[in-house]
């Protein structure tokens, strides 16, 4: 439920905050689930990027999820949890 | 009785949060297939949330200022009301003024667009109006801000919406001038509504130089706030604030301002894809 919460706020804060609390809620949101910032980043992306630019959102959104999925596998392997 | 190990290995990474985060870029992929098939559907569909999120801003803003102090408010209210006059007193000979001028001329081409999306919440510092190839905007007009402030020229355009990029996007650069003596140079985006431009450190500046880009004249676009200088460069870095408040912007108007600005656009960069 947390995990569903936060990722709909992730998405309903391009439409309200500016990029960097938008890129914190979605990190936020990666904890529990690794692909919501590259989904977010990528939304933001088709919202508002212009023509001829670089795609940063996505581009920061995808690494932020590959950063998240490394860490949930180091947690993964290294928490014993029955 | 046999036990089942690793039932749950980790409380972070479930098949919930994987799928959750699935579902999440289906989501955006389906959002953009949408986007490329049916532009106009998208900012269509996408406008309401953009009118919710400037209400909810708007309706916050409202509530923090109420906790300001009451005198503080009527001092401020008494002075708005004298400079309200004073302006009623301006725009009316403005008004006949432009009445005139709109005869000798032919009349005023500008489009007034209503601002759905705005910076800081737009990444990349643009602008998505509500007003597009129906009402006659086209790609490659400049826009400007309340009193004549260029601020930005459209990029995209749909039917119904259309997205402006500001001169102060991060990566694009723009031709204008500064100060009295008009000395030429390049105006690069910083972000935020706010640029950067370097000149030779022979060119002395007045305190709060004004900057200008080509249009119809020439039009300022902010001032110069700082002037780093480093004794070992032969150049100096200029930051320059903009003349209008981008992050407050509720309407502009969109019109073309001719070869003047086109020639600018130019030698105008953007970062490349």
């Amino acid at each position: 439920m947390t995990s569903f919460g936060l990722m709909v706020a992730a998405f309903l804060s391009v439409f309200v905050l500016p990029s960097v609390a938008v890129m914190l809620i979605a990190i936020v949101a990666g904890f529990f689930s690794p692909l919501v910032p590259f989904a977010v980043g990528m939304f933001s992306d088709l919202l508002y990027l212009p023509p001829q630019t670089l795609p940063m959102m996505t581009l920061l959104g995808a690494l932020a999820s590959v950063v998240l999925y490394a860490v949930q596998r180091f947690v993964k392997t290294s928490i014993i949890d029955y | 009785m046999k036990r089942g190990f690793l039932s749950k290995r980790n409380a972070l990474l479930s098949s919930k949060g994987v799928s959750a985060g699935v579902a999440a870029v289906v989501f955006v992929l389906l959002v953009a297939l949408v986007r490329f098939f049916a532009p106009n559907l998208f900012l269509t569909v996408f406008a309401p949330a953009f009118s919710t999120g400037n209400t909810l801003v708007a309706n916050v803003h409202g509530v923090l200022s109420g906790f300001e102090e009451a005198a503080a408010l009527a001092q401020e209210n008494a002075r708005l009301s004298e400079q309200n006059t004073a302006l009623m007193i301006e725009n009316r000979t403005l008004s006949d003024t432009a009445a005139k001028c709109a005869v000798l001329g032919g009349g005023d081409s500008s489009i007034v667009a209503g601002v759905l999306a705005r910076p800081p919440e737009t990444a990349y510092d643009t602008l998505i109006l509500g007003a597009g190839l129906t009402q006659g905007i086209v790609l490659g007009m400049e826009v400007f801000a309340e009193g004549g402030v260029p601020v930005g020229v459209i990029t995209r355009v749909d039917a119904t919406h259309a997205l402006a990029t500001l001169f102060s996007s991060p990566g694009k650069n723009t031709e204008g001038w500064v100060g009295t003596n008009h000395i030429p140079l390049t105006l690069k985006g910083a972000g935020g509504g706010s640029f950067m431009a370097t000149l030779p450190r022979s060119v002395v500046l007045e305190p709060q130089a004004l900057v200008y880009l080509p249009g119809p004249g020439a039009l300022s676009v902010g001032t110069v706030v700082r002037i780093d200088a480093d004794p070992a460069s032969p150049e100096q870095v200029l930051r320059i604030a903009p003349i209008t408040n981008l992050f407050s912007l509720t309407w502009v108007t969109v019109q073309d301002s001719g070869a003047a600005f086109q020639a600018a656009l130019v030698t105008s960069t953007s970062t490349p894809l």
